[in-house]
């Protein structure tokens, strides 16, 4: 089992976003949000499409930011942030896994897993060590390491996103429905590496999905609907 | 992100698209050998150009008009006047050598040919250029003359008879200069100016002086003083060019080199306007991939890719592009050049000449047209939303 800490790694005070159509038209997404996620916490946010739990997953990212109220990662404002500080934050402190896996057809395996160290400036470590240790805390067998993401299993994929998500050892996992285009088999498989990340890496995780079922392996869960957010406690 | 990461990811980049890229390649080589070949082809015409003209403008002043032997005398005594030389053209082109028609310049002269036309003796002896009296019938040929003889005739013209305008002649000596007139054609026979007035030629008069001047600094005043002298002796105005005119080497020259400056930019214009269109292909091709590559570039984006790192990465991409385009147009026009110069052997003015400077500005040209037309494609791709990007279809 995992310990979750006090310190507080994402915590959201009175976040709205809007997007504005042509000709000036608000149209809101997410209602003045509050949230804590604490370090070591592995969180479902449950919400029906177009609820706005991937926009609400994109700010949490730093690949998007809030039209109002403050976001802070880890004590740090990042809306404050310029665009470079944001790319820092996202080599380094978070990565995602994304449902339709957005690994890079020509690459192979290996190369998709390094590429986010090659971003990393300040990276000393060696990059071969690295991306083993996240392939095989990904649990994705040696044989596939140098095949093109076209020679793999949807599930052997997810795997390869997992590796790329964990290489840089961050401080949080975003997965935005990373059982979406799984089986239920290969689909269980990969909740069960994320339970494993987070209870033996101490691993923050925040998955993004509209499935239920998620809701017995993460301690909390986020419902969100129209842009709320309401609590409910997970079953773990 | 390491620059050896950015070079490795753009080569890599470009291989998955090699079909599109080597199409783009094309586009650049035929823009720099167009470019290349356009400039070696200037740059040659410009030596041969200003080799020729320079050669033409013997001495610092060329008075031109019909110039009597009194009009020379006048000139070679002026004070300022250090080395003169009249040219009078016989312009009989019916010369005959051992039964072979040929076709030199025939020309007398009268004056200090030595030093107007720095020539050296190949064989036998000259006359006295200075004697004025001097009637025999001899020549002195130069060693284009004598060539074409030996190649016609295999036989060589020295102390040998030759026949100009029916009167036969002795070939007394060869003798050979840096000026194209020696050269070119069929060569040079030079006659004693007193042999050929009045019996190969009516006119008496010199169709040019050549001077040096003891200060060639003073050629405008000179070049003006002449001038007026010689019209006031006509009764004419003192900068009439009715009869008369002075030429400086100088202003020669510089005419020469605008002239060929003018067919040089042209012929850069016209390479430039192939590179061009090559550049342009170069932009489409980066267009056409930022396009496609929208996902790729958000999720580079995503894990930690910088807006510098993306713009780079594109603008290598361009760059690795146009460069090799570069190389392998430069390689071609080396190949070409070597062959146009083989089968333009025998020309006077189509040489090609890719010197170093040529190459370097080629090299130079091709990484500047990969930096500009990949500079927009790359802005574009830099400040593409991370989120956008991702969801984009």
């Amino acid at each position: 089992m995992s310990i979750v800490k006090e310190e507080k790694i994402i915590e959201l005070k009175d976040v709205s976003k809007s997007f504005y159509l042509q000709g000036g038209l608000e149209v809101p997404i997410l209602h003045h949000i509050d949230l804590s996620v604490y370090e070591g916490d592995m969180i479902a946010i449950l919400g029906p499409s177009g609820s706005g739990k991937s926009t609400l997953m994109n700010i949490i990212g730093g690949l998007d930011v809030a039209t109002s109220g403050e976001y802070l990662f880890a004590g740090k404002s990042v809306g404050k942030m310029s665009s470079d500080e944001l790319a820092e934050l996202r080599s380094t402190d978070i990565s995602f896994i994304f449902q339709s896996f957005h690994l890079l057809a020509g690459k192979t395996v290996y190369q998709n897993v390094m590429l986010p160290l090659i971003y990393q400036h300040s990276f000393a470590g060696d990059y071969d060590e690295y991306v083993a240790s996240a392939l095989k805390r990904a649990a994705l067998e040696e044989e596939h390491w140098h095949k093109k993401p076209n020679q793999l299993s949807g599930g052997q994929r997810q795997r390869v996103a997992i590796a790329r998500a964990l290489v840089a050892e961050p401080k949080l996992l975003l997965a935005d429905e990373p059982t979406g285009n799984l089986d239920s088999k290969t689909g269980d498989n990969i909740i069960h590496s994320l339970t494993y990340l987070n209870e033996t890496f101490g691993t923050t995780i925040v998955i993004v999905t509209h499935d239920e079922s998620l809701t017995d392996v993460v301690h909390r869960v986020i419902n969100i609907k129209d842009g709320v957010v309401f609590e409910t406690a997970g079953k773990k | 992100m390491k620059t050896h990461f950015l070079i490795s990811e753009s080569f890599q980049a470009l291989r998955s698209n090699f079909l599109r890229s080597f199409l783009t390649i094309i586009g650049i080589v035929v823009g720099i050998f167009s470019v290349t070949a356009m400039l070696a082809l200037g740059e040659g015409l410009s030596s041969n150009v200003m080799d020729r003209f320079s050669s033409f403008a013997s001495g610092d002043l060329s008075v031109s008009g019909e110039i009597t032997y009194t009009d020379y005398s006048w000139i070679d005594e002026q004070a300022y006047i250090s080395k003169s030389l009249a040219t009078l053209s016989v312009g009989r082109s019916d010369v005959i050598a051992f039964g072979t028609d040929f076709s030199p310049t025939t020309q007398s002269v009268v004056g200090d040919y030595e030093d107007l036309q720095s020539y050296e003796i190949v064989e036998g002896e000259v006359f006295d250029w200075s004697d004025v009296d001097f009637t025999e019938s001899v020549v002195v040929v130069s060693d284009g003359f004598a060539d074409s003889v030996l190649e016609e005739t295999s036989q060589t013209v020295l102390n040998q008879t030759i026949t100009i305008g029916g009167q036969k002649f002795t070939v007394i000596g060869v003798i050979e200069s840096s000026s194209m007139l020696f050269t070119r054609g069929d060569g040079i026979v030079i006659l004693p100016y007193a042999r050929s007035v009045g019996t190969l030629t009516n006119s008496k008069n010199f169709s040019s002086v050549a001077v040096l001047l003891e200060d060639s600094t003073y050629f405008e005043i000179a070049g003006q003083h002449i001038l007026k002298s010689l019209n006031a002796s006509r009764q004419l105005a003192e900068d009439s060019e009715e009869i008369f005119s002075v030429e400086t080497s100088q202003s020669f020259i510089e005419t020469a080199q605008e002239t060929v400056g003018m067919i040089s930019t042209f012929l850069g214009i016209v390479g430039g306007i192939a590179l061009f269109v090559g550049g342009i292909g170069t932009m489409n091709m980066m267009l056409t991939t930022v396009t496609e590559r929208t996902k790729e570039i958000g999720l580079r984006k995503a894990v930690g890719a910088r807006d510098r790192d993306i713009l780079l990465q594109i603008l290598i991409e361009s760059v690795v592009l146009t460069s090799l385009g570069g190389l392998i147009g430069i390689l071609l026009s080396l190949g070409a050049a070597k062959i146009a110069n083989n089968i333009f052997a025998d020309s006077d003015i189509i040489t090609i000449i890719i010197n170093g400077q040529v190459i370097a500005l080629a090299a130079f040209v091709a990484v500047a047209v990969g930096v500009l037309f990949g500079l927009y494609p790359a802005r574009n791709a830099s400040k593409l939303q991370p989120v956008d990007a991702l969801r984009s279809e």
